[in-house]
């Protein structure tokens, strides 16, 4: 696959925003073309990477994944150059039918002067909050910048979600003393999507987006999802995240010590985080539905650490342990964020909550068994359309 | 533990030395100097703050569970990144803790950049594959300026002909690479750092404080990898726990971990400078490879593989004694999947009397481990401790290690 060539044009959503594209060929399917874009404040425009940078930070893990090497005809830093080898050798580890692929790029023979902000990937979720408040403590590495995406968590059809979304994370940056930047990105509507957002590519889309404002930082900072002590193959993982660094920017992954319990008995601690927190994506909206899976799990550990009540984004202000009971955990990954809401239940003697989890996790781990059926069935020519009504009868009455 | 008095002082005729007194919290340990010795023309090289002293000191405070007291400033970056790796490392091994740091943080001068290049070198197989791969432009183009060779790691410091002698040799090759050699002694691995493992825990930060002792000089000091990607493990180099030895000034980089040491002997094989300097053992402290061990039994093993097999300089003339091969020991899951690749070599190149030398190996490693196992067992029963102790050196020294 090939980078065609980049432009800067007027961007659609703005009169004051600017857009830069990418064009992107695909050996395997001669003729076809595709556009990835970023789309920033025009008053970002001297930031904007003139580099191949963020081109191969987000291009690289569909090129493991189609095996064509990637040809970027722009100087790439001679840093992220050598990173972009050892990146599909730690994925080809995790994903054996990935390639090993090669860059084609010319290193960047000059270090020019970079950026001297930091920012730090911000969805007003309870990872990019914590990482975004411990930099306000002292002595931590502080951040300038809270950068927040669109066309990410919230789809690129629903931007008025993504709006109203802004205009509450500019009021959190303001209090917090940061500035809110706000990019939006196609990445997910092109054939990357393909690849796996968080299996492979939502660290080196992240990464993209800060590099394509190069300009600007010295610093990213991407939020953990999991901790060290359970670190599994994701797309934003701490072996693979600073290796999207180059030698004007380093890309540092935040956060792995704590689990998410942890996270969430310090953000307890800022009424600035209980009343903007948003965990939900399952409507695409800027909203918590107060009814999915994550949300329960969410106002579960809010309940313990004894601030439900005053989390404001939350619809809900008492806990109903029998929806706790009943969350469906899709895949066995998430019995681990319960561990820790069970340990803190058990130590405030909320036996009320222990017997919840538990029952969860059961009734979950049989419903993900029976799961196995329609699951076979999808597979089956003729018969996936069985599949669906069997979903919807096993799934009756819990929440997902 | 608490460190103090930080000088500069001139051991020797042409050397300058970076020590640092640490004394202990618990009073049964007197107070104790560690040192970093440089070439006296690096002198204004060497570090100024706290760096070096908290990367070097942070494995044995997780250890004794002290909480460590930096009196000099540290870099903001590296005092987050510490904390970090004391949560990796108690993750890996429970018994070790997260220590309180008491730092005073700092962020460097923005006029700060030295752009130099270093990577650690001892000549062996992992670090040969690295300077080589970037000097040939083969990944990214970050060639060394420097290769930083240190005595006082694998070379006690006590060998100091010997080292002097492969420090020689390694000279030869920096001025074949184009590159400088800067040599730095330190007496780390004399300290009460020995209470910590060496190869589990602290190999990695202790060649990132020998960096960082120099650290006016790098702004990238490149670390080779031991394992690859898809062999990782808890490890005192890791590419998850070196990159956090890095400051806002100067970056660390694990390097290498995309190659098994095969991938890596098959590229050296190609290359007659890496032929004519590897050096891969240390079983005798000595600068010339023994050509008996289980590491040069193996590293010839591959190169033998690789084609290199009368063109290597270091190594015994006439191939891998293949007798031997079939006594090597293998004992660790690493040391195990290791040769099981060069046996698919031998397997591919044809070379049955290769895969029959493994195969003996691995067939008498299962049996001694079973009877060590065994024996370890006797071994507690009070009458049998010293008849199996017997038994076990016996079994074992008939093995190559």
């Amino acid at each position: 696959m090939e980078l065609i060539g980049t432009r800067t044009t007027p961007s659609p959503l703005g009169p004051d925003r600017l857009r830069l594209v990418g064009e992107v060929a695909y050996d395997d399917r001669p003729g076809e073309r595709e556009d990835y874009w970023f789309d920033v404040a025009a008053e970002h425009a001297s930031s904007l990477s003139k580099t191949g940078n963020p081109w191969l930070a987000c291009l690289l893990p569909l090129a493991a994944t189609l095996g064509e090497t990637l040809r970027i005809p722009m100087p790439v830093d001679r840093l992220l150059l050598r990173n972009a080898r050892e990146l599909p050798c730690i994925w080809k580890s995790w994903y054996p039918e990935l390639y090993l692929v090669e860059v084609i790029a010319e290193a960047e023979p000059e270090r020019r002067a970079g950026g001297s902000r930091a920012g730090s990937f911000f969805t007003g979720g309870v990872d990019s909050f914590f990482t975004a408040l411990r930099s306000t403590e002292a002595g931590a590495i502080p951040t300038d910048d809270l950068i927040t995406v669109g066309g990410f968590d919230i789809p690129l059809d629903n931007l008025a979600a993504f709006e109203r979304r802004r205009a509450r994370l500019g009021a959190v940056a303001a209090e917090l003393g940061k500035t809110l930047v706000d990019v939006v990105t196609n990445l997910r509507q092109t054939r990357l999507e393909k690849t796996g957002w968080g299996r492979l590519f939502h660290g080196g889309a992240l990464a993209s987006v800060g590099l394509a404002l190069e300009g600007r930082y010295r610093r990213l900072l991407i939020a953990s999802t999991h901790t060290y002590g359970r670190l599994v193959p994701l797309g934003s993982h701490p072996f693979t995240d600073p290796l999207f660094s180059t030698t004007r920017t380093e890309v540092l992954h935040d956060g792995a010590a704590y689990d998410r319990f942890g996270k969430l008995e310090y953000l307890s601690r800022h009424a600035v985080a209980l009343r903007n927190l948003h965990v939900c994506f399952r409507a695409g909206s800027d909203h918590n539905c107060g009814s999915c899976e994550k949300c329960l799990r969410t106002m579960t550990a809010l309940e313990l650490l004894g601030c439900l009540s005053s989390a404001e984004s939350f619809p809900v202000k008492r806990l109903d342990v029998g929806r706790v009971a009943r969350a469906y955990l899709r895949h066995p990954g998430l019995e681990a964020y319960y561990r820790p809401i069970r340990a803190g239940a058990v130590a405030r003697g909320r036996r009320d909550v222990v017997r919840a989890v538990d029952r969860a996790v059961r009734r979950s781990r049989a419903i993900r068994r029976l799961m196995a059926i329609p699951d076979w069935l999808m597979q089956r020519r003729g018969l996936w359309r069985a599949a669906r009504p069997i979903r919807r009868v096993l799934l009756a009455g819990e929440f997902v | 533990m608490e460190l103090q008095n930080v000088r500069v002082d001139r051991p020797a005729p042409g050397r300058a030395r970076l020590t640092g007194e640490v004394r202990y919290d618990d009073p049964a340990f007197p107070a104790e100097s560690y040192w970093f010795d440089v070439p006296e023309r690096y002198a204004d090289d060497l570090s100024a703050t706290g760096n070096p002293w908290l990367v070097c000191l942070a494995p044995l405070a997780a250890t004794c569970g002290e909480p460590l007291r930096i009196g000099l400033p540290v870099d903001r970056l590296l005092a987050r990144n510490v904390v970090e790796l004391l949560r990796i490392w108690s993750v890996w091994y429970p018994s070790l803790e997260s220590v309180p740091l008491e730092l005073e943080k700092s962020d460097p001068p923005p006029e700060v950049e030295t752009g130099r290049t270093g990577a650690f070198f001892s000549g062996g197989v992992d670090s040969f594959f690295t300077v080589l791969r970037h000097r040939k432009g083969d990944a990214g183009g970050l060639s060394a300026d420097d290769l930083i060779l240190v005595r006082g790691f694998d070379f006690p410091l006590e060998h100091a002909e010997a080292f002097v002698r492969h420090r020689e040799r390694m000279s030869r090759a920096a001025e074949e690479l184009g590159m400088e050699l800067v040599d730095v002694s330190t007496n780390l691995r004399e300290t009460r750092l020995r209470e910590a493992s060496w190869a589990d825990l602290w190999h990695g930060s202790a060649l990132g404080s020998v960096g960082l002792a120099l650290e006016r000089r790098y702004s990238l000091l490149i670390l080779a990898s031991t394992s690859s990607y898809g062999e990782l493990e808890p490890y005192g180099s890791h590419p998850m726990t070196d990159v956090l030895f890095s400051t806002q000034s100067t970056r660390m980089l694990h390097d290498g971990a995309c190659a098994t040491r095969l991938d890596k002997m098959e590229y050296l094989a190609g290359s007659s400078l890496a032929l004519e300097y590897l050096h891969v053992c240390f079983r005798e402290i000595s600068d010339l490879n023994c050509g008996r061990c289980r590491k040069c039994s193996l590293t010839m093993l591959g190169l033998a593989l690789c084609g290199a097999g009368d063109r290597w300089r270091t190594f015994p003339a006439g191939g891998p004694d293949l007798e031997r091969v079939a006594r090597i020991l293998f004992t660790t899951k690493g040391q195990k999947r290791g040769v099981r690749r060069l046996r698919a070599l031998a397997v591919r190149r044809g070379r049955r009397d290769i895969v029959r030398a493994i195969d003996r190996a691995l067939r008498r490693s299962a049996l001694v481990g079973a009877a060590v196992g065994a024996l370890d067992g006797a071994g507690r029963v009070r009458d049998l401790s010293t008849l199996s102790r017997r038994i076990r050196r016996s079994l074992v020294s008939r093995m190559v290690r």
